[in-house]
This record gives C-alpha cells, sequence and structure tokens, in this order.
C-alpha cells in the first residue's frame, strides 16, 4: 500500500516538473534573438513580405508570444506535442522516429559499460594497488577523460577507414534495407523478421558508437564499483566469513558483491538516463538518426516545439529512469524504505 | 539475486514498452519496403541499380515548398517541366512542351503540350494539370512561390494549349518554367490526396504529407520509398511515355560523411558520390574504375559592405571599398575553396549566359590598396568587426572564407574582428533586415537564369541588404528592368555586360569565388554530369 | 611535513603523474608566446597540410597554420574555462545547496526542484540553447556551462549539509542563539566543504571536456582563435590528415586526464570514508 502511496506522489511530482521543464524551455527558445522563419525559408523568400506572413500565420508565429504558451500548453495537456516548424511533420512522429535509434544505442552502450565496468573494478578492488589495478585505474580514466568526438575519429580512423574491420557510419551496411518495425531496434526487428545476416549487421554497426559512448560510463562505473567493494570488505562480516574459512572468489561473489553494487545501480541508472538523451556528435560522427541529431538540428532552426519535446523527452527518460532505481533500491535495501 | 533479476526485467519491459508505443506510428514508406526487403537483401540486385550517395537530406520534397538543393535531383527524376536545361550553360529546351510562341510586346506566352504524354499513374497530361500545378505554387505562398511572380493568370485554351498572361516582359520565364517547384503534377492524384490550387491553397491545401513521400508526376521514375534521413528509391516508371535510359532503379542513399562516400565508391558499393572534397579527391588519386569531375557551379561566395554609414562604418565609404577589392588574394581564396573554384569577373557568375568569365588573375595590389585606404583617410588602417554565420557554401565554411579575408586584410593594415553569430539566432534577421555592417555570405541560384542575380543591383534584394538603395545609382538599378525586358537574347547580353563593366570596381559587394562541385563516378556509367539545376541529372546518365 | 608530501607523491603514480601533466600544460599557457616557435594566426597558403616535420612539428592546418603553436596557445581557453567554471559554478551551488538544506521545508523543496529541471535536462542542448540567445564567445561559452554546471554542486552540498545540521556544534549554536546566516557561514559551510572541493577537482577535468565539445560544434571563441574543439572540428574535413585534428584532441585528453588523476588522486588522500554518491 505505502509502495502505491509513493508511485502516486511520484507521478504527481512528475507531472509538475514535466510542465515546469516546458515552460522553462519555451521561455529559452523565445528569447533566441531570432526566428523560425529565418531558419526555414530560402534567402529569397525572407524578403517576400507575403510569403513571410503565410510563413507565421501557418505556424501561429504572428500571435504575441503568450498567446502561443498558452495554446501550446493546452495542447500539451492532449499529449499534442504541436508540429515541427522545421520538418512540417508532428514533434510527437519525429520523436518515434528517432527515439528508438537511441535507445538501441543507449543500451547497448550501458550494457558495455555495465559489464566491463563491473568486472574491471572487481579486479582493481581484489588486486588493489598492484600493477593491474594502476592498469585499470588508468583505463578509467582514460574513459572519462577522452573527448568523444576524438574517440568516435580515433576508432573510425583506425578500425573502419585504415583497417577496415569494422563497419562505418549508419545504422546497416547498404545491402539491406531497414527492417520492418516492430520496435524500431534494428537488431531486435532483424531478428523478428527472421533475417540474421541483418541482424547481425546492424549489430556491428553498434559497435564503435557504442564503445564510443560507453567509455564515460564504464570508467565511473569501474570507479565505483571499486571504491564501493573496498569499503564493503573492509566490514565486519566479511571479516567474519573470512574467520569462517569461505575461500577468497566466493567470499566476494556471495557476500561482497551483493551489497557493494547497490549504489553502482545509481551510476547505471544516471549512464543511461544521459545516453537515452542522446548523444548529438557521436550521433552526428556515425550518422546515427536519433534524438541527439534530431534535437541539435532542432536548435538550430529555433524551432521551439521541436526542442520543446526533446526536452519533455528526455526529462520523461531522466525522472522514469530516477524513480525505477529509487524504486528499485527500496526493493532492494529495507532501509530505505523506512525514511 | 532474485530481487536483482525482477529490477532488470522490470526495467526492460517499460523500456521495451516504450519503443513499441513509439514505434507503432510510422511514415507509410517503411511499410512499402516490405516488398522491397526480398530483392534487396539478396545483395547488389543487379548491375541496373545505380546508388548515389547525397550529403544531406530534405526537408520536403513536394514541388509547391521545395527550397533547398538536393530535392530538385529526385523531382527531375519524378516530374518534368513544360521547359528543362539538357545541358548546364545553355538556354532552356523544350521537354513537355511542343511548340511555344511569345506575344510582339512579350507579355503573352503560349505553349502547346506534346501529344501522348502520360503520368505514371496512367492518366493522361492535359492542360488542365498545368494550371494546377502552377497556380498551386503560386497559391501556396510557400519557399518556391516567387517564381512565378511574373505569371499573371493562365488559361487553358483546350486540352493541349496553355496560355500564360505575364505581368511584363520577362526574359528569363522559360528558365523559371524549369523550375522543379513548377513541375507539372498529376492533378487528379494530388486533388484526391488533398491537393489545392485555389486562392486559399496556402491554408487548405493538404496534400504536402503525400508528396512528401509519393510522387505524382511524368518522370521517368517513381518515388517507391523515401526514409528521412536515409534513402530515397526511384524505379522506373513502367508508363513512361518518352524514351527512358537503361537504368532501372536508384538508390540515393543519405550519407553526409565524405569519407564513406569516397570509400564505398572506391570499393563499388556506390556508383556516384556528390560530395566530394579535396581531401576524399586525393585518396581517389590512383584509385581504378573511378572518374572525379570538379567543376565550378553558380554557388558564389560576396563580400558585403553596408553602403549606410550608421551600419559600415568606414567600409560604407566608396573609396574603402575599393580598397578592400584591391586587397583581396583572390588566388588564395581559389585554393582554400578547393580545385575547380574561379572568380567572376563581377555579379554574374562565369557559366552564365552574358558573362564576362573570370575576374584578371592578377588584380590584387596591395600597394594600390593602401594609397586607396590614405586618399580614404585611414592611412593607419581600422578597425572592424565582420559578422559571420555558421553556414556553409557547397561544403565551405564562410568562417574559413572569413578567416582568409581577415588574413589578407591585416596586411593593409585593415584589423578585422570576425564575430560569429548562428543563422537562426540574429544573424538571418540582421541580413534580411540590411543590418549587417560587414559580413561575407554566399548567394544560390533560385533558378538557372543570369536574370537571378539583378537582385545585386541597387534597390534589388540583395542589394537592399547592402543599403544600396535605387536613388544611389539610378542608371544601374534601371538596368533591371532593362534586362527583364530584353527578350531578345543578344540584347540581354549587351545589357549584362554593360552591367558587369558599371560593377567590376564599384558597388557594395566583392565576388569573390565560385564554389566548386565535386563528383565521383564509377566509369560503367555515362553522362555523369555536374549540374547547376538538378544537381545531377539522372535521365542522362546510361549505363554503359 | 615535507616527509608525507614525498610519501603521498612516491605512493600515488597516478597523482604524480597528473601533477605533472598540469603544471606542464599551465606552463605551457603562460609561457606560449616563448614557446610557440611561429604565430598561431598567421596565414601560410604555400605550406599547407604538411604532414609533422622538424619545422612543423605537429604539421600544419589548412591555413598553413603552425599545429603545434596553436596548441600551445589553445591550452590557455581550456585551462580558464574549465577552472573558472569550476570556481563559479562551484561558488553558486555551494551556497545555493547550503541555503536549501540548512533553511528545509518548503523552501528546500522548491529550490532543488528548480535545480533538479536544469539537471534532467540535457547539458549540450541546453548550453547551445543559452549560447544561441547570447551570442557566441569565450564569455557566453562559460555562462552555459555555469548554468549547467552548478545544480550537481547544489545537489551535493545540500545533502552534505543535511546531516552536518544535526551535528551538536551546530545545535549548540543555535542554542546560544547565533542568526542563521552566522551558522551558515560559521559552522555549516567549513564542515561541508571538502566533499565540495573534492568534486571540484574531479570536475575540472569535466568541464574541459565540455567547454571543448562545445567549441567543436562552433560555439566557443570566433575563429581564428586557437581553441582545441574547434582545431578538431577544423580537422574532420582533412580526415585522412590525421595530424590536424588529431594532436588538439591529444590535448584535450591529456589535459583532462592530468587534472582527473589530480582529483581521483586527492580523493582517495583526502577522505578514504567518502565513497557514498550522493
Amino acid at each position: 500500500m505505502e509502495q502505491l502511496k509513493f508511485i502516486g506522489k511520484r507521478l504527481i511530482y512528475l507531472a509538475v516538473m514535466l510542465f515546469g521543464v516546458a515552460t522553462l524551455v519555451f521561455i529559452l527558445t523565445k528569447m533566441i534573438p531570432g526566428d523560425p522563419t529565418v531558419a526555414n525559408l530560402s534567402q529569397r523568400a525572407l524578403s517576400d513580405p507575403e510569403v513571410v506572413a503565410a510563413y507565421k500565420a501557418k505556424y501561429g508565429l504572428d500571435q504575441p508570444v503568450f498567446v502561443q504558451y498558452l495554446l501550446y500548453m493546452k495542447n500539451l495537456l492532449q499529449f499534442d506535442l504541436g508540429t515541427s516548424i522545421r520538418t512540417n511533420k508532428p514533434v510527437l512522429s519525429e520523436l518515434s522516429r528517432c527515439y528508438p535509434a537511441t535507445i538501441e544505442l543507449a543500451l547497448f552502450a550501458i550494457v558495455l559499460a555495465a559489464v566491463f565496468g563491473i568486472l574491471f573494478g572487481i579486479i582493481s578492488a581484489i588486486r588493489r594497488n598492484s600493477i593491474l589495478d594502476q592498469i585499470v585505474r588508468a583505463v578509467s580514466v582514460t574513459g572519462v577523460s577522452i573527448p568523444s568526438f576524438w574517440f568516435a575519429l580515433l576508432v573510425l580512423y583506425f578500425f573502419y577507414y585504415k583497417l577496415q574491420i569494422l563497419p562505418g557510419p549508419g545504422r546497416l551496411s547498404k545491402a539491406f534495407s531497414a527492417p520492418a518495425t516492430v520496435t524500431g531496434l534494428y537488431v531486435i526487428d532483424s531478428l523478428l523478421e527472421g533475417n540474421l545476416p541483418k541482424a547481425l549487421d546492424a549489430l556491428s554497426h553498434l559497435l564503435l558508437p557504442g564503445i564510443v559512448l560507453a567509455a564515460f560510463t564504464m570508467g565511473l562505473i569501474t570507479r565505483t564499483t571499486r571504491s564501493n567493494l573496498l569499503d564493503v570488505m573492509s566490514m565486519d562480516y566479511i571479516r567474519t566469513a573470512r574467520a569462517k574459512g569461505l575461500g577468497r572468489t566466493a567470499l566476494i561473489l556471495k557476500h561482497a558483491l551483493g551489497n557493494a553494487l547497490i549504489p553502482v545501480l545509481t551510476v547505471i541508472g544516471l549512464g543511461l538516463g544521459n545516453l537515452l538523451g542522446g548523444m548529438v556528435l557521436v550521433e552526428t560522427i556515425f550518422n546515427w538518426p536519433g534524438v541527439g541529431q534530431f534535437a541539435y538540428e532542432s536548435v538550430l532552426s529555433a524551432d521551439f516545439p521541436a526542442i520543446i519535446g526533446v526536452a519533455l523527452l528526455i526529462a520523461l527518460n531522466y525522472m522514469v529512469i530516477n524513480t525505477i532505481v529509487d524504486i528499485l533500491y527500496g526493493v532492494i535495501d529495507p532501509r530505505v524504505r523506512c525514511q | 539475486m532474485k530481487k536483482r533479476l525482477l529490477a532488470l526485467a522490470m526495467g526492460v519491459v517499460i523500456v521495451l514498452g516504450c519503443t513499441a508505443c513509439g514505434g507503432g506510428q510510422d511514415a507509410p514508406s517503411t511499410e512499402q519496403t516490405e516488398g522491397e526487403n526480398a530483392s534487396n537483401t539478396a545483395g547488389d540486385s543487379g548491375s541496373s541499380t545505380v546508388v548515389i550517395a547525397m550529403g544531406s537530406g530534405f526537408s520536403t520534397l513536394d514541388p509547391g515548398y521545395i527550397y533547398e538543393k538536393y530535392p530538385p535531383l529526385v523531382i527531375n527524376a519524378c516530374y518534368e517541366n513544360l521547359f528543362k536545361f539538357y545541358d548546364n550553360d545553355s538556354a532552356p529546351e523544350p521537354c513537355l512542351a511542343d511548340t511555344y510562341e511569345f506575344s510582339e510586346d512579350g507579355m503573352t506566352l503560349t505553349v502547346t503540350l506534346k501529344d501522348g504524354i502520360t503520368f505514371a499513374s496512367g492518366n493522361p497530361m492535359t492542360s488542365a494539370d498545368v494550371l494546377f500545378s502552377i497556380n498551386r505554387c503560386k497559391n501556396l505562398q510557400g519557399n518556391p512561390a516567387f517564381i512565378a511572380e511574373t505569371i499573371d493568370s493562365m488559361e487553358a485554351l483546350d486540352d493541349k494549349t496553355i496560355v500564360f498572361h505575364l505581368t511584363q516582359a520577362d526574359s528569363a520565364i522559360l528558365s523559371k518554367l524549369t523550375y522543379s517547384s513548377l513541375a507539372i503534377l498529376d492533378s487528379a492524384v494530388v486533388k484526391e490526396n488533398g491537393g489545392v490550387d485555389t486562392a486559399h491553397a496556402s491554408t487548405s491545401d493538404t496534400a504536402q504529407a503525400y508528396l512528401d513521400t509519393t510522387s505524382a508526376g511524368s518522370g521517368m521514375y517513381v518515388m517507391t520509398s523515401y526514409i528521412p534521413d536515409e534513402e530515397v528509391v526511384l524505379e522506373k516508371n513502367p508508363n513512361y511515355w518518352g524514351e527512358a535510359t537503361n537504368v532501372d532503379k536508384y538508390i540515393v542513399k543519405i550519407q553526409p560523411d565524405s569519407n564513406t562516400q569516397m570509400m564505398t565508391l572506391s570499393t563499388g558499393d556506390i556508383d556516384v558520390a556528390l560530395n566530394m572534397t579535396d581531401d576524399t579527391m586525393a585518396e581517389l588519386a590512383d584509385a581504378e574504375g573511378v572518374e572525379i569531375i570538379n567543376e565550378a557551379t553558380k554557388t558564389v561566395g560576396f563580400v558585403m559592405m553596408n553602403m549606410n554609414e550608421t551600419y559600415g562604418g568606414p567600409v560604407s565609404n566608396p573609396k574603402v571599398q575599393q580598397a578592400i577589392r584591391k586587397a583581396l588574394d583572390y588566388s588564395g581564396m581559389q585554393i582554400i575553396c578547393g580545385e575547380g573554384t574561379l572568380t567572376p569577373y563581377a555579379i554574374i557568375q562565369s557559366g552564365f549566359m552574358g558573362s564576362k568569365g573570370e575576374r584578371a588573375a592578377d588584380y590584387m595590389n596591395l600597394e594600390e590598396a593602401k594609397a586607396l585606404l590614405a586618399e580614404a583617410g585611414y592611412a593607419d588602417g581600422f578597425d572592424i568587426d565582420m559578422t559571420v554565420t555558421d553556414l556553409d557554401m557547397e561544403g565551405i565554411l564562410l568562417t574559413d572564407l572569413a578567416q582568409k579575408i581577415k588574413d589578407d586584410l591585416a596586411q593593409v593594415g585593415i584589423n578585422v574582428n570576425i564575430v560569429a553569430q548562428p543563422w537562426a539566432a540574429g544573424y538571418g534577421d540582421a541580413y534580411r533586415d540590411g543590418t549587417l555592417g560587414f559580413t561575407v555570405m554566399y548567394w544560390g541560384t533560385d533558378y538557372n537564369d543570369p536574370n537571378v542575380q539583378l537582385e545585386f543591383l541597387p534597390g534589388g534584394v540583395v542589394g537592399l541588404r547592402a543599403g544600396w538603395t535605387a536613388e544611389m545609382n539610378p542608371e544601374l538599378a534601371a538596368m533591371y528592368q532593362e534586362t527583364m525586358a530584353a527578350t531578345d537574347n543578344d540584347a540581354r547580353i549587351a545589357v549584362l555586360e554593360k552591367i558587369q563593366d558599371a560593377m567590376y570596381e564599384d558597388g557594395p559587394f566583392v565576388m569573390v569565388a565560385q564554389a566548386p562541385a565535386h563528383i565521383g563516378y564509377n566509369t560503367r556509367l555515362s553522362g555523369v554530369a555536374i549540374s547547376d539545376p538538378y544537381v545531377l541529372d539522372v535521365t542522362l546518365i546510361n549505363i554503359q | 611535513m615535507l616527509r608525507s608530501v614525498k610519501k603521498m607523491f612516491r605512493s600515488n603514480y597516478l597523482f604524480t603523474l597528473g601533477v605533472i601533466i598540469c603544471l606542464a600544460w599551465i606552463l605551457a599557457a603562460i609561457l606560449a608566446p616563448l614557446l610557440a616557435p611561429y604565430d598561431p594566426i598567421v596565414q601560410d597558403l604555400t605550406m599547407r597540410l604538411k604532414a609533422p616535420s622538424a619545422e612543423h612539428l605537429f604539421g600544419t592546418d589548412n591555413f598553413g597554420r603552425d599545429i603545434f603553436s596553436r596548441v600551445i596557445y589553445g591550452g590557455r581557453y581550456s585551462l580558464l574555462a574549465g577552472c573558472l567554471t569550476v570556481v563559479i559554478a562551484g561558488v553558486i551551488g555551494t551556497f545555493y545547496g547550503a541555503i536549501a538544506g540548512y533553511v528545509g521545508g518548503w523552501t528546500d523543496n522548491v529550490m532543488m526542484r528548480l535545480s533538479e529541471m536544469i539537471l534532467s535536462f540535457p547539458s549540450l542542448i541546453l548550453a547551445m540553447i543559452i549560447n544561441a540567445v547570447m551570442g557566441s564567445n569565450l564569455f557566453n561559452t562559460m555562462f552555459a556551462l555555469i548554468i549547467v554546471a552548478w545544480p550537481t554542486y547544489a545537489r551535493l552540498m545540500r545533502s552534505v549539509v543535511l546531516s552536518v545540521k544535526e551535528n551538536e556544534y551546530v545545535t549548540a549554536s543555535e542554542a546560544l542563539g547565533a542568526s542563521k546566516i552566522r551558522i551558515l557561514m560559521k559552522e555549516i559551510i567549513p564542515n561541508s566543504i571538502s566533499s565540495v572541493l573534492i568534486m571540484a577537482t574531479t570536475d575540472i577535468g569535466n568541464q574541459i571536456l565540455m567547454f571543448s565539445t562545445l567549441s567543436f560544434l562552433g560555439l566557443g571563441s570566433a575563429p581564428p582563435t586557437p581553441e582545441w574543439g574547434m582545431m578538431v572540428s577544423d580537422g574532420v574535413d582533412y580526415f585522412n590528415k590525421f595530424w590536424v585534428a588529431g594532436f588538439p584532441g591529444l590535448a584535450i585528453f591529456t589535459m583532462a586526464v592530468g587534472a582527473n588523476f589530480i582529483g581521483d588522486g586527492l580523493r582517495d588522500l583526502l577522505d578514504p570514508k567518502l565513497r557514498k554518491e550522493f
């Protein structure tokens, strides 16, 4: 019961926050000293007052700002995100076109980051202060320090261009057409289609951008796992188990790891939230048609319905994940529930 | 352990739930590709498919709304116009038109259609379709509506004859009729899908969504699939009324990465790469089976100096303007822009009818420039801001041009401070409103006719952006109308040459460089050429 | 004292390495006019895109400018942006979080919701929008970075303050009748500051990366300023001349690595017990 109340409160809070984000972004976008007509009309048409007037009327830009705001909010309450001024298509359909691409990449990257991050963190903690530890720490700091756009160019240059062992930018090779959409995740959709070569091709296209995106989060996860594990390993109950004669590996896997990983969950959650926000640079360099690229193009055109749409999507992401993590904490660690 | 697995499963279910909801709304085109999948995944589906790599996508493929660079490639493949440019540098020739005739005063143009023209749907083409298409473009009041400005009204004398009543004698009307926005639409099909050509079309037409994904024309190809930002598939029109090439299918892939274009071209995965660069071309120097074309387009970069002292400051002074003209290193600019670049003589680009070609290679003269500055009272030079925006001219960054200009002007004591301003965040507005003092910008030709350049005259659209009003030079300003009315080619060329002579060393514009296009293609194709109006005219390409 | 400092350096290779790297960059930035063999802005089109050689250690770019000189001068902007952003965001966040945590109740709620709204927005996009609103130059970019960065400090400070304010010395001051502001300044903040300091040192690396990312997108200073991010973006068009994008990117990487090594090392040294995420 109290879990239901908890969820209920969360939902209300979510709604208020989304409203706040939409308002904030609306204000910000309107502060941009330029307007969408400039971004979406040709040079010639700009000087033709009739064309400009028709354009403005079409998108409601000729009305006072406050009226535009009210109209937008009214539509928002009916789950209508408006029409993108740049592409002339409903923002909702544009987002549902881009979002699956970002989801696929984000999931792949976070799995990569979590698996390797936790693994490295364990190795580093067990072999504390050894050479292995120093190497792992160097690698995790590298992951956290490398500029993603440069890393992307680097891996493309070596693995795609010079060595030609991995495919280049894009989600699929030229030989394949996009699979019929079920989830929007190409690997899964290709498998559902029964087309294994296409699924493998989609997977291979995920590798390079996935590695680039995973780097930062992996560094964080390694660091957090290591320090939490070290913390837990120095606690009394571990020493007791040790005294009882339990072998080292069993010790770690059974007793220490479970508790140590709880805070790591937060990092993974935050990392996933970040990645689902779409990484503009990686998507642009790898020609990945996701939310990041869409957001970037929208900002360049001062396309406020699209910008707000993206903002809401990402804010929703972030809050949903936060909520899930909080709930998971409550499930896993009973102490949290009492607060 | 169990709890963690449960938590993980919850997370996965929620995410999949989101994507399932998201995946529900789809553009109809992806359903169409299900049929295509079989033939596509059989690897390269035979040599009668040509794959083209294109650097950026488009917002719309509806002829009534297009305004970007690449849509004409697709529209030229799927639709046809009354007239067409079969050659980049020559005059427009009849395409759907059979005969045409101007009245004595040039105010009326009568065009008859060829016999036996049918649309891809099977519907025969009549004058009603012509009227519908052109009226729709006009009345939508979209980006390309201006092109039909000089058409006052039209009437259909019979099924095959159209009479255009012009607002004035227009020497460029035939060129305008070649433009993609005046492509002839299958009016029956378009009306079925919400197309409207009446006066309130801008608010009542709903056909754009349809035309963005399906073509409704009479051209050699039909658009069978369009995935935004990914690819467009064009297949041969089975009901084509004319003589088709031997290419059955075009896959136009949107591939912004020039290195990928280069690599896939060299492996044969694509046949035409539209966006080669100096860097990627150097890599292909020894490649077999690959040819590269480097040619100047009619897109031109220019320096603009505001004639109004409030905005232009020192550069509003004609002596300073000439000094800057003398100080720029044109050959250096050409190196920066890449192979094939040239500097036009004046405001009519080389390649246009009536152009006087290129500016003298030895025009730059730093001594003269300094002398002029001294005469103007700036013997010690001056400081000035140059506002530049984040656009690029055929792949050449305007900020790169600005950096070169800054370096050049530093040689004569002018200290330029580059101020970067995004197009949608202030620059576009200032440019349109004529408040920019000193800038470098580019101009893409709206349609393939020298008359587009008349906007650089005092009182013209671009002229006004530089604060150059008609009153400041009435004689020159009058040449706008003179050129428009000169329906006789020789007479028009004469006026154009007068204009170029007048602006060779005078005025607030310095035409710096005509941007080059670099196309790489597989030698199994013939007929590949750079086309200013269509980017690449696929109706001329054959497989050898 | 000296002995323990020596021990600190010896036992932690990475920390030492980090200090060396950062000192090297700081010196390079200060002594740039002496160290750089060429002017970073002057062009020479006869020397375009030359590979690294004895005359041009890092090669030349598409305007013939020496990349080595530009990289050295570029360090100034990255260092300035990284450090200044952290300092200002840290100060703002510290006060904001301390007030929210100490005052509590509705004030706390509202203040934290506001900071969360900023946090839930993708930082890059927010920075782009702010830049679009204000125009693009070094200070506006830093302003955008600060706006995006301060909420994290605020949240950290608040969570630390929440536990500190229950401490005896605070309740004692309250009992004595000291004003809230006085308690804030004298007891709360000084005792909570160490975690913020630790986060700040690790954040410098992050801000350097964010700054170079914005600069890569063209949102930093106007050209021809030799900002590293922008240099990498120039190099993308000349991908096969790997030195144009390679060396500036390497510079960003090494500076961030150095800052992160220092941050990590400091964290290990100063507060070995503090492993909790906020």
